[in-house]
């Protein structure tokens, strides 16, 4: 096992939203619902930015329910915002390695690695204004990849991307995590996420309930529903 | 208009370009004074504002709308709860001596820098408010994901919003500074304490020298100007952002010394702003006896010069706000935007003795001094509501420009049609900006006005003037008040409150 949420409770305000699930090494997982049913808070909660009030996060057979942002095994992409606008896309994929790393050899060279990876090199001294939006997603990628923290947490960071441009940055992830054996939580309201990303699925409904699905029941259960969405 | 004021002043004197050296010191203790203002300002803002803004204390909310209203504060009544508090017989002083120290005047550089940061700080922390508001969430959290440090933090989280929205505020300051001069004629201290601002009023009230005045009056337009375009090229625009979105979990990391300093910062802030206001409402408190026969007539006259401003003042920047989203030409809608700003650089006596060499020969200046008054202020704020108004403007052309040219809605229905109703809020807060402004300032009615026509500031001015100190803080109280009132019942009051009582009975 790897991490698991057992019972656990995330308040958000007034709202509070609770859910069961585990993810191994390398697996991924969905958080699937409609819009306001809670999936944002999870992630937000698991990534420490709001409490966890009843129940236990487990990573490694250690509770990290009560421990800060950057003490936890994730790295959190939101749907904006994600890159420092007076930053060039080097200096902030640089941010990864810590606020006071510096480009020299080494970073350069890590840096220019990564930039490679996600097919930025050339953008690499442009501001994040003046590059477009699926640009500004893998540049995001790229720094949440240099840290090497072993989740991604997406809180839906290529929503307004268009459906062809989101497989492909998806594809790019996933290709990455089979490599890195990294694990990857989505949040999406958008079935054909939960169908290109595979692993398992949490469904949210609007009344703030939750429920674990293994891959396999899940469709099992909800094709008929959601693949004539798909197609 | 502001070279046009000065054309007026040369053509009726015998204009010589040569600068004494009396003139040239004025100049240089008013950019002094002036930048010493609006830095301190801007030091005790930033830390003032982090404060407020990141920590959870009783009444928060209830003071971010208080430093709000402090933006109208009329100038006399600063003046004279800084001589109560600091002045030689003020509570500071009686402390000083009581510690066995010697008393200190604050009379000269001291009393304008305390009289220009108790008006501009509040504002300046308002509008800091509003840029940390403007942090993205996510920056925020960022920032924790990362594990930023506090040096961190404010280098890569909230220094580059200061260098967005200071140099805005610093220059706005700094422009206020330039041209207030009842705060330098009242608390400044003779010659050497004296602004090109006060030194205008003394050439031309003292004097009807109009040559020095339109002397002094270019070089002051010229220097401001100048810096205008310095900051607007510098920061992109001159905007007074008005939103302030409260958010919970913005705070970055803080160490036990930090949170102590925030503490003390929201503490003594709250003391130097609130307790001036205090004062001034104790004291007329203690005077309510004092007979207000004479007072009515100059409130009234008061509110009329407010009104006639507020709408002058409406009426030109929302045309001129129009004109400047309207024009197609980069370098005109430039220059009309620049040009609306840079009426902050105008000289508001040089303005008002230009209007009366224009008019005297032709109307009753002492008996029209209201409607000049009323003209002189509504024009020379266009600046505030343009600052307030023209990012709503632009962000509504931007959005439903297309739309308006599809639906075929004629230029002259625009405004009705579109940008009034959408941007309803921002008209309400600049004119009640603009009508308690007008409320509370001396303004130029000093130079039309003879002893029978008068507003509650020249009232209140004349009290000090001839130390009826009791009558003068009872005047303030009610002059507070009315700037405070009308300030919150323009902004918040909905005149549809009345309409669907009527529907409804």
């Amino acid at each position: 096992m790897f991490l698991s949420a057992s019972k656990c409770q995330i308040k958000n305000g007034g709202f509070s939203v609770q859910c069961d699930f585990s993810v191994e090494t390398g697996n991924h997982l969905s958080l699937f619902g409609p819009s306001g049913s809670g999936k944002s808070s999870v992630l937000l909660g698991l990534a420490g930015f709001l409490p966890i009030i009843n129940g236990d996060l487990i990573y490694d057979d250690k509770s990290i329910s009560n421990i800060e942002p950057k003490d936890r095994p994730f790295d959190l992409l939101f749907q904006e915002n994600n890159l420092f606008p007076h930053l060039s896309v080097s200096s902030n994929i640089l941010l990864g390695l810590g606020a006071k790393a510096k480009m020299d050899f080494e970073n350069s060279h890590i840096v220019n690695e990564i930039l490679d990876l996600v097919g930025l090199y050339k953008e690499r001294d442009r501001l994040p204004q003046n590059i477009s939006g699926g640009q500004r997603s893998r540049a995001a990628i790229a720094r949440a990849l240099i840290r090497k923290k072993p989740i991604l947490l997406l809180d839906e960071p290529f929503a307004a991307l268009d459906f062809e441009l989101k497989n492909e940055i998806l594809a790019l992830l996933l290709n990455v995590s089979k490599k890195n054996n990294l694990s990857i939580i989505l949040v999406s309201h958008d079935p054909r996420d939960v169908r290109y990303l595979g692993g398992d699925v949490v469904l949210f409904s609007e009344n703030g309930q939750t429920k674990f699905y293994k891959n396999k029941s899940f469709w099992s259960k909800f094709s008929n529903k959601l693949l004539p969405n798909i197609i | 208009m502001g070279i046009g004021s000065i054309l007026v002043l040369t053509t009726h004197s015998e204009y010589n370009s040569l600068i004494t050296p009396y003139e040239t010191q004025v100049i240089i203790f008013t950019l002094y004074q002036a930048f010493l203002s609006a830095t301190l300002c801007l030091l005790l803002a930033i830390p003032i504002s982090r404060a407020i803004y990141r920590n959870e204390f009783f009444c928060k909310n209830q003071i971010i709308s208080l430093i709000g209203i402090l933006f109208v504060l009329p100038i006399l009544v600063v003046i004279l709860a800084v001589i109560n508090i600091f002045g030689i017989n003020g509570i500071m002083n009686q402390f000083v001596i009581f510690l066995g120290f010697e008393e200190f005047s604050i009379y000269g550089l001291i009393g304008i820098l305390t009289g220009h940061i108790l008006i501009n700080l509040p504002f300046a922390v308002r509008l800091l408010i509003s840029g940390w508001s403007m942090i993205p969430m996510e920056h925020v959290r960022l920032a924790k994901q990362m594990g930023f440090d506090t040096n961190a933090f404010f280098k890569y989280i909230e220094l580059p919003m200061l260098v967005k929205t200071a140099p805005s505020i610093f220059t706005i300051i700094f422009l206020y500074c330039s041209l207030t001069f009842s705060i330098a004629l009242v608390l400044g201290g003779g010659p050497s304490a004296t602004t090109v601002e006060l030194a205008i009023y003394q050439t031309i009230v003292f004097e009807g020298d109009l040559a020095t005045a339109a002397r002094l009056s270019t070089l002051q337009l010229t220097l401001l100007t100048l810096l205008l375009i310095l900051a607007i090229k510098f920061t992109g625009n001159m905007f007074i952002e008005q939103t302030i979105i409260i958010k919970n979990d913005i705070s970055g990391p803080k160490t036990l010394l930090v949170h102590c300093l925030d503490y003390f910062f929201i503490v003594l802030f709250c003391a130097f702003i609130f307790l001036p206001i205090l004062i001034i409402i104790f004291k007329g408190l203690e005077n309510i006896t004092i007979p207000t026969g004479n007072l009515i007539l100059p409130a009234i006259n008061s509110i009329l010069v407010a009104l006639l401003a507020t709408i002058i003042n409406l009426t030109f920047s929302l045309s001129l706000c129009l004109l400047i989203v309207d024009e197609k030409q980069k370098f005109l809608r430039a220059l009309f935007e620049v040009g609306s700003f840079s009426i902050i650089c105008i000289s508001p006596l040089v303005f008002g003795t230009a209007l009366f060499l224009l008019l005297f020969e032709h109307i009753d200046i002492s008996a029209n001094a209201l409607l000049l008054t009323g003209f002189t202020n509504g024009v020379l704020m266009i600046p505030i509501s343009v600052a307030i108004l023209l990012p709503g403007f632009k962000k509504i052309k931007a959005r439903y420009g297309k739309l308006m040219n599809i639906t075929g809605v004629p230029r002259t229905s625009e405004l009705a049609k579109f940008y009034i109703p959408l941007l309803k809020k921002n008209i309400k807060f600049s004119c009640a900006l603009v009508f308690a402004l007008s409320i509370g300032d001396l303004g130029i009615i000093v130079l039309f006005s003879g002893a029978d026509i008068s507003t509650l500031p020249m009232y209140l001015y004349r009290l000090i003037g001839s130390y009826r100190m009791d009558e003068a803080y009872f005047v303030a109280m009610i002059l507070l008040l009315m700037a405070f009132i009308s300030f919150w019942l323009i902004e918040n009051g909905n005149l549809n409150v009345f309409k669907r009582k009527q529907m409804s009975d």
